[in-house]
Parts: C-alpha cells; sequence; structure tokens
C-alpha cells in the first residue's frame, strides 16, 4: 500500500513536469523525468523531481513574460473591477444616500438580485482577489521590478480577510465581523494600491521599451 | 566597453566540475551528487550554458536494460575556454570573460 502511494506520489510531480513543460524545453523535461527514473533512493528521487518541478514552472514563467496577455489581463480585471463597483454604487449605493459600514464595502449588498448580505460579501471579496490575481500576474512580467514584498503584503491582507470572514461566518461572533469589516476596508485598499501598482510598473516598462 | 557579467559561483563549481574531465559525458543526477547542487538549481544552470552554446547535450542509452536512456552533457571548446580564463588571474586577451561574451 505505501509502495503503492509512493509511486502514485512520484508518478503525480512526474506529471507535473511534463504538464507544464513549455514547448522548446520538452526535450530537457524528458532529461530530467528519464533520470529520475535512474535513482535508486526514492526519496532522493522525489526530491530530485520536486526541483524538475520548480525548474519547469521557472521556464513556464520565462515563457509567459514573452507575451503580452499579462497586461491585457491586468487591464480587464482592473477594469471590470472599477465598473462593477460603480455599477452597484450607482444602483444600490446612492439611492440608500450613504456607505453601507456594516461590511466596510463602498456598496450595498443588492438584496432585490437574491443576494444575501453574506453572499455579496463574499462576492465582493472573490471579485477582489480576482483583481488581485490579474495586477499579480501582470507584475510578474517585470522581474527588474521589486515587487515580491509588497505583493507577499497585499496578498497576506487578501487571506487574512478570507480567514477572518470564514470565522465570522462560523461562529458569527460580533467582535470578529467588526474585524472582518477593518479587514475589509485594509484588503480593499491593499487590492487598489496593487492594481495602481500594476499601472505604474507598466508605464514604467512602456516608457523603457519605447528608450524614453 | 560592454557590461561584463558575472557568473554564480554555483555555475563555477558546475564548469569546473565539467572541466575536470573535459572528455567524458556526465548525468545530471552524478553532477548534482557531486557538487551538492539541488536538481531545482541545476537544471536551469545547465540550460542556460547550452542556450549559450558553451555546453553539449546527447541522448544516451541506458547501461541497464529496462531503464531509459539518458541525457549526458559535456563542455564545448567554448565551454572549456571559460574556465580556462577563470582559473587564470590574469585573463588571457581574446578570452571570453562571461558565458554571453564567450557567444559573441
Amino acid at each position: 500500500m505505501i509502495t503503492k502511494l509512493k509511486a502514485a506520489l512520484l508518478h503525480a510531480v512526474v506529471t507535473l513536469i511534463i504538464g507544464c513543460v513549455p514547448a522548446r524545453r520538452s526535450e530537457w523535461a524528458a532529461a530530467m523525468v528519464c533520470e529520475i527514473y535512474h535513482i535508486e533512493n526514492y526519496w532522493k528521487s522525489l526530491l530530485f523531481a520536486i526541483g524538475c518541478v520548480q525548474t519547469i514552472q521557472f521556464e513556464r514563467l520565462k515563457e509567459m513574460r514573452k507575451f503580452d496577455a499579462g497586461r491585457l489581463i491586468s487591464f480587464l480585471f482592473a477594469s471590470g473591477w472599477g465598473l462593477m463597483k460603480i455599477t452597484f454604487a450607482i444602483f444600490f449605493f446612492l439611492p440608500q444616500g450613504g456607505i453601507d459600514f456594516q461590511g466596510g464595502l463602498f456598496t450595498t449588498a443588492p438584496t432585490s438580485l437574491g443576494f444575501s448580505i453574506g453572499l455579496w460579501q463574499f462576492t465582493s471579496i472573490l471579485i477582489s482577489g480576482l483583481a488581485f490575481l490579474g495586477a499579480g500576474y501582470s507584475l510578474l512580467k517585470w522581474k527588474q521590478a521589486h515587487i515580491v514584498g509588497f505583493l507577499g503584503a497585499a496578498f497576506l491582507a487578501n487571506t487574512m480577510t478570507a480567514a477572518i470572514l470564514s470565522a465570522s461566518i462560523l461562529f458569527l461572533d460580533t467582535a470578529a465581523m467588526a474585524l472582518w469589516s477593518f479587514a475589509i476596508v485594509v484588503e480593499e485598499y491593499a487590492a487598489l494600491t496593487a492594481l495602481l501598482f500594476g499601472a505604474f510598473t507598466t508605464w514604467r516598462f512602456s516608457l523603457q521599451k519605447s528608450g524614453v | 566597453m560592454p557590461r561584463r557579467k558575472n557568473i554564480s559561483k554555483q555555475t563555477k563549481i558546475v564548469l569546473r566540475k565539467l572541466a575536470a574531465a573535459p572528455d567524458a559525458w556526465r548525468y545530471g543526477y552524478d553532477i548534482s551528487q557531486e557538487t551538492g547542487i539541488k536538481s531545482g538549481t541545476l537544471y536551469p544552470m545547465l540550460i542556460r550554458l547550452q542556450d549559450q552554446g558553451l555546453l553539449v547535450a546527447e541522448w544516451r542509452d541506458a547501461d541497464e536494460p529496462g531503464r531509459p536512456r539518458r541525457h549526458v552533457y559535456r563542455l564545448r571548446a567554448s565551454g572549456r575556454q571559460l574556465v580556462a580564463s577563470l582559473e587564470c588571474d590574469g585573463k588571457p586577451s581574446g578570452a571570453p570573460t562571461s558565458p554571453d561574451e564567450a557567444l559573441a
């Protein structure tokens, strides 16, 4: 049983190598996979395979930097996110004449569309999370941009928000709800800053590319 | 004057290891074992060296039956020249000081 599990684990790692490899590195992926099956010690072969996955992922990222989809995706997410907020602000926030501080969001739950407060809060966070991904993907393209620490902090804020949200939903604790409201505000601003930073680096990169 | 790019310590170790027996074909795992460099660092390095024309890679049949073929590696003349230049304190004129320069 354990032997089967160990084999399955190694097989899964090998599949990761093969599945992620960019076309121009397929020979190298084959070389790595073949090498794995020449290592006698199982754990050494597993560690070796994990290193190979890292190599292939890195090659994959290098491929991704070669096209401009990151900028487009970032733009689509950022603009979609902004449009969503504006739309709901106009249709739901304006008629109520005040900011909904309950959730700390810029908008309130569109209950007329069948959204409960909880579902709406979840949807908002999901959308801002997708916006994060778009910004992150875009920023990933420029290795000269020292953004690892920044993005790490932003994603940490997002993760914390999700964790507190889960806790507050599970236990419906008032203090947790208040903390969650605060976290939502932090997360919203972190997302906005990340997107602005993405736009800024895009602009800087365009200047560098055009030789200005 | 072109900007001189530094070669990492680990790349130097691998280059020296390969240059120690320039005619011998080496396996990736053996290089990893002998140098203590993990596969996640070694393979990007080998890929880069091959891209820069310093390394040649080939497929060889396995010694044991039933095992897959293996990729083997050896330095090209330009790679050996680069290692020689690294070994010298005063670089000889014309010798490349970096993998990129070796290609130029």
